[in-house]
C-alpha cells in the first residue's frame, strides 16, 4: 500500500507543476530549465511551481504524519494539530518572530519560534486532557488552545508595526502555498527532517501503546520519553510546515482516519502511509485552491476545511455513543 | 450745537473705521486648526500649511514606509480617525479621502464641521487641479503654486531626457497589486517614457495580478516597491521572491520607496526622478 | 534457588499505606497463587515485581539480581505482565496483537522474522486462539479476548509471568484450559505468579499460596497449609464447606458471616 501511496504523490506532483495561471507546456519547459536560458516558463516552472509543489509534500506530509502520531499517543481518533490547536500555536510563535523584527536577523527563527509554539501547545493539551483522556475532554482542550491561540495571533497583529499585519492574519488563520519560494523550502526543511525522524522510530512504541501503558512499559519502553518524542517530533514538523504556510487544519484528522483500515488499525503502521497520504491531499487541496475560477486564489486552508469540516462532522456523529 | 457735530463726526468716523476693518479678512477664513484623516490627504496637508494650523494627521503618515512626509508628520498629534478623537481639536476644516469612514464623516458634517472629501487623481493635470483646490482652501495659494512648477520643472526635465526607445514596464505592488492604465502609476510610466506592460494586458485600475502572469508578461523593467525600516509582513517579503531577480537578469529590475507612489500627489515628480536615473 | 525475591517492599499509594513491609518468594518451576480480599494489595504487588512500581522501601531481586539494575529492554524479555481489564485501545486483527509480544526480541532496526511469526503461532495455538487469529479483537468476546491477551503475554517467552485475574472472564472449560496452561509455562523452568479470586482453582494448580491481608502477608505456604477453614473464614468473612473428593480435601467459600439467615 506505501507503494501505491508513493504513486498517487508523485502523480500529483507532477500535476501541480502544470498547474496554475499561466499556460505551462510540461515537458518542454522541464527540458528547457536544464538548459542555459530557461525562458520565462521555465523560471516560472522552477521559482514558482516547484517550491510550490514540495512544500505542499512537506507540509502535508508533516500534517498527516504529525496526526497520526498524536493520535497513537493520545489513543484518540479525534487528534489533528489544527484540531487540538497546535497548529494555531505554531503561527502564534511565528507571527511574534516575524511581525516584531526578529525574523529580520535570522530567517530560521521562524520555524524555531513555530515548533516552540507547537511544543507548548501539545505539552498543554497533554496536561490539560491527561493519558486517557476521552474524546470530548480532548476537543474541549482544544477548542480552548484553538482560541487562546487565534486571538493572541490577532492582537499580536494588531499590535504589529507593519500596516500590512492586520490583513495578513488572514494568512495565518488560514494557510496558503501561494508565491512561495526555494527560500522557505531550505527554511523548513531541517526541523521538518527533525521531526519526521523522531516520528516514524516511535512506530514501535505507539503499537505497544495500544495495549495500555502498563503492558507497553513492561515490553520495554520508557513512556515519558516516548511522549516527549512525540510531542517534540509534532511539534518540530508541524511547526516548520505552519512557519511557511500558516495553519492548515484537517489534513491529520482526515487521512489517517481514511488510511486506518488498510493497515490493520495499527498506529506504528499508520505513520508512514499517513505522511503519504497527507502529502497526496495537500498537493490536491492545492490544485484545486488554483483551479476554482475565481479571482482571489481561494486560502488553502479554507479548501482542507470544506472537506475536513463535513468529515469531522461525520466522525463525531459515528463516535457519538462513545464521546462522553 | 458743537456737541451735535462733534457726535456726527465722531460717528462719521467710526463707521469708517468700521468700513475698512470689515475689508480686513477674518481670522476664521484662514483655517487654523486643520485635520486630515486620510494618508494621502495628509500629503498635501503636509506639503501645503503652515505646522502651526495643522491640528491632526492620521496615524499611518507617520510610518516611513507609506508616508512621503513622515517627518513631518512626526512632530504633530495624529488620530486613528475616530469622532471622539477629532472633536476636542475643534477643527475649522477637516479633509478625508472617499473611503475614510462615512459614519464618521457623516457625523461631523451633521454636527456642522466642514468637510472636504478628495479623491484620488488619476493623472496629473488632476493633481495640479487638487493642489491647487486644497491650497486655496487653506489660504495658502502661493505655496501651492510653488510647489506645482517645482513638481513641474521635475517632470519636464523627465521628459526631455526621456529618449525615443520605448521600454516595456510594470509595477507589483505588496499582495500582487499592479497598476494598469489610468492610474498615476500609468501617467508616471508616461512621462518617463515607459510602455505599461500591465496596461497592455488590458488591465485598467489597480487589481491584483499573479505572479505568474506578471513573469509570464515579461516586461523589460519591473519596478517593485522597496521597504524602509517599517517592519516586516508577508507581503513586503513577497517582493523579495527570487524569481524577480534571476527573471530580470539582464533587465531592469528597479525598487522604489513605497512612500513615493501610494499616494498620488507632486511627489510621484520624485518617483519619475528615481526612474529617469535608473533607464538603462 | 530462588529467582524472583521481594524483601521488606512499602508501598504508600495516596497516604494509605498498600503494602507493609511485605517479603516474597517464588522458584523456578512454580506456581505461586496470590490471594486475598479486594483491595488488600496483590496488584500492587504484583506491579512492584514486575518493575513497574517502584516500592518506597525494599526492593525486588530475579536470580539474586536487583531487578531494577537490569535495563530495561532486557528485563521486559524476561518478565511478561498480564494486567487485569487490560484495555486494547484499536481493533486489531488478532495475531498482530499477540505479535507485540515479540516486541522485546525485536532489533532496532529489523522487523519480526520468521521465529517471531512461529512464537507467535505457538502462543496462540497453546491458548486455543489459533482459529481467531484473522479476527478483529473487539469482535470476540470476553473469554476469547482474555485468551488472545494471555497469548500475548506468552509470545514475550518469558522467565517470568506475572498475570492479574488470568481465569476471572472464562468459562469453566478454558478456566481449566488457563491453570494447566499456568503449570505448563512453569514446568519449562520458569516462574508464574497469578492473582486468582477462586480458591478451588488456587488450591488444585498453585504450588504455593500467598495470602495478603491489609497490605501483610497473612500466610504462605502450601496449599493445604493455607486454604484451611480458620484462615478463610478470618481473612474473607466467611464460612466454608468443605468438598472431600480423591484428589484431596478442598475449602469452598459457602455463606458470609456477618449475612445472619441464608439457606445453607
Amino acid at each position: 500500500m506505501l507503494v501505491a501511496l508513493s504513486v498517487v504523490v508523485l502523480v500529483l506532483f507532477i500535476a501541480s507543476l502544470a498547474t496554475g495561471h499561466v499556460s505551462l507546456p510540461l515537458i518542454r519547459t522541464l527540458v528547457a530549465s536544464f538548459g542555459d536560458d530557461p525562458g520565462m516558463l521555465g523560471l516560472i516552472l522552477i521559482e514558482i511551481r516547484l517550491p510550490r509543489a514540495l512544500l505542499a509534500i512537506i507540509v502535508g506530509g508533516s500534517l498527516g504524519l504529525a496526526g497520526a502520531a498524536l493520535q497513537g499517543l493520545l489513543r484518540n481518533p479525534l487528534a489533528d494539530p489544527g484540531v487540538i490547536g497546535v497548529s494555531s500555536s505554531a503561527g502564534l510563535g511565528a507571527v511574534l518572530v516575524i511581525y516584531f523584527g526578529i525574523a529580520a536577523e535570522w530567517s530560521l527563527a521562524v520555524p524555531i519560534a513555530a515548533m516552540t509554539g507547537a511544543a507548548i501547545a501539545v505539552a498543554l493539551l497533554l496536561g490539560l486532557a491527561g493519558r486517557d483522556a476521552g474524546p470530548l475532554t480532548l476537543i474541549l482542550a482544544g477548542v480552548a488552545v484553538n482560541a487562546f491561540a487565534g486571538a493572541l495571533i490577532s492582537l499580536a497583529l494588531n499590535l504589529a508595526p507593519s500596516p500590512y499585519a492586520v490583513i495578513e492574519a488572514v494568512f495565518w488563520l488560514l494557510g496558503s502555498l501561494a508565491d512561495r519560494s526555494f527560500t522557505h523550502v531550505w527554511i523548513s526543511l531541517p526541523l521538518t527532517l527533525v521531526g519526521w525522524i523522531l516520528l516514524a522510530t516511535a512506530a514501535r512504541p505507539l503499537n505497544a501503546l495500544s495495549l495500555g501503558d502498563d503492558v507497553a512499559r513492561s515490553l520495554g519502553f520508557n513512556l515519558s520519553r516516548v511522549r516527549g518524542q512525540v510531542v517534540l517530533g509534532a511539534a518540530c514538523c508541524v511547526g516548520a510546515g505552519v512557519a511557511v504556510s500558516g495553519a492548515i487544519g484537517f489534513v491529520g484528522l482526515v487521512v489517517p482516519h481514511l488510511l486506518r483500515p488498510f493497515v490493520g488499525h495499527e498506529p506504528g503502521r499508520l505513520l508512514i502511509a499517513s505522511g503519504l497520504g497527507g502529502a497526496a491531499l495537500l498537493l490536491a487541496a492545492d490544485m484545486a485552491a488554483r483551479l476554482l475560477p475565481i479571482t482571489h486564489e481561494l486560502r488553502l486552508g479554507v479548501v482542507t476545511a470544506l472537506i475536513g469540516a463535513p468529515f469531522f462532522l461525520h466522525l463525531i456523529v459515528r463516535t457519538r455513543r462513545t464521546l462522553i | 450745537m458743537a456737541v451735535r457735530t462733534f457726535i456726527r463726526h465722531v460717528v462719521r468716523i467710526l463707521a469708517a473705521v468700521l468700513f475698512v476693518i470689515s475689508f480686513v479678512p477674518s481670522g476664521a477664513a484662514k483655517p487654523q486648526r486643520v485635520v486630515s484623516l486620510n494618508l494621502c490627504t495628509d500629503q498635501l496637508v503636509l506639503l501645503l500649511a503652515e505646522p502651526g494650523n495643522i491640528a491632526a494627521v492620521s496615524y499611518l503618515s507617520q510610518d516611513i514606509t507609506n508616508s512621503y512626509m513622515a517627518a513631518s508628520a512626526r512632530k504633530l498629534p495624529t488620530t486613528r480617525g475616530r469622532v471622539e478623537e477629532i472633536l476636542p481639536l475643534e477643527p475649522d476644516l477637516i479633509f478625508a479621502g472617499r473611503f475614510t469612514s462615512q459614519g464618521s464623516v457623516e457625523f461631523l458634517r451633521r454636527i456642522g464641521y466642514r468637510i472636504v472629501i478628495l479623491d484620488s487623481p488619476e493623472d496629473f493635470p488632476g493633481i495640479r487641479a487638487q493642489v491647487r483646490q486644497v491650497a486655496a482652501l487653506l489660504e495658502e495659494q502661493e505655496r501651492g503654486e510653488a510647489l506645482l512648477s517645482e513638481m513641474d520643472r521635475r517632470l519636464e526635465r523627465a521628459k526631455q531626457a526621456a529618449s525615443g526607445n520605448q521600454l516595456t514596464a510594470a509595477f507589483y505592488l505588496p499582495n500582487g497589486y499592479t497598476a494598469g492604465g489610468k492610474t498615476p502609476v500609468d501617467a508616471v510610466l508616461e512621462i518617463v517614457g515607459f510602455k505599461n506592460r500591465v496596461a497592455e494586458l488590458g488591465v485598467t485600475g489597480t487589481t491584483i495580478l499573479s505572479m505568474e502572469r506578471l513573469i509570464a508578461a515579461n516586461p523589460d523593467v519591473l519596478i517593485l516597491s522597496s521597504f524602509g525600516d517599517g517592519g516586516t509582513s508577508i507581503a513586503q517579503e513577497m517582493l523579495n521572491h527570487p524569481v524577480f531577480a534571476k527573471s530580470m537578469k539582464g533587465k531592469t529590475l528597479v525598487r522604489v520607496p513605497t512612500r513615493l507612489w501610494v499616494c498620488s500627489g507632486p511627489m510621484l515628480a520624485e518617483a519619475v526622478e528615481l526612474l529617469m536615473q535608473s533607464r538603462p | 534457588m530462588s529467582a524472583l525475591a521481594a524483601k521488606g517492599v512499602t508501598v504508600s499509594l495516596g497516604g494509605r499505606e498498600v503494602l507493609d513491609n511485605v517479603d516474597f518468594e517464588a522458584k523456578r518451576g512454580e506456581v505461586v497463587g496470590l490471594i486475598g480480599p479486594n483491595g488488600a494489595g496483590k496488584t500492587t504487588l504484583l506491579r512492584v515485581l514486575t518493575g513497574l512500581m517502584i516500592p518506597d522501601r525494599g526492593a525486588v531481586t530475579l536470580d539474586e539480581i536487583e531487578l531494577m539494575s537490569i535495563p530495561r529492554v532486557s528485563r521486559a524479555k524476561l518478565i511478561a505482565y498480564l494486567p487485569a481489564d487490560a484495555p486494547v485501545y484499536w481493533p486489531l486483527r488478532v495475531d498482530r496483537l499477540v505479535a507485540l509480544g515479540r516486541i522485546p526480541h525485536a532489533g532496532p532496526w529489523s522487523g519480526l522474522n520468521e521465529a517471531d511469526a512461529e512464537m507467535t503461532e505457538s502462543a496462540m495455538a497453546r491458548t486455543d486462539v489459533l482459529d481467531l487469529s484473522s479476527r478483529v479483537i473487539s469482535s470476540l468476546s470476553n473469554g476469547e479476548r482474555a485468551r488472545v491477551l494471555i497469548a500475548r503475554a506468552l509470545a514475550v517467552e518469558p522467565e517470568v509471568l506475572l498475570a492479574d485475574e488470568p481465569v476471572s472472564s472464562l468459562d469453566p472449560y478454558h478456566q481449566l484450559q488457563v491453570m494447566e496452561l499456568l503449570q505448563d509455562v512453569a514446568t519449562d523452568n520458569r516462574i508464574v505468579v497469578a492473582v486468582l479470586h477462586d480458591l478451588t482453582l488456587a488450591a488444585r494448580f498453585c504450588d504455593r499460596i500467598v495470602l495478603i491481608h491489609d497490605g501483610c502477608i497473612a500466610h504462605h505456604g502450601l496449599p493445604e497449609a493455607v486454604l484451611t477453614s480458620d484462615i478463610v473464614r478470618s481473612v474473607y468473612g466467611v464460612e466454608t464447606i468443605t468438598a472431600s473428593t480423591s484428589a484431596g480435601d478442598f475449602v469452598v467459600p459457602w455463606r458470609r458471616i456477618d449475612s445472619g439467615t441464608h439457606s445453607p
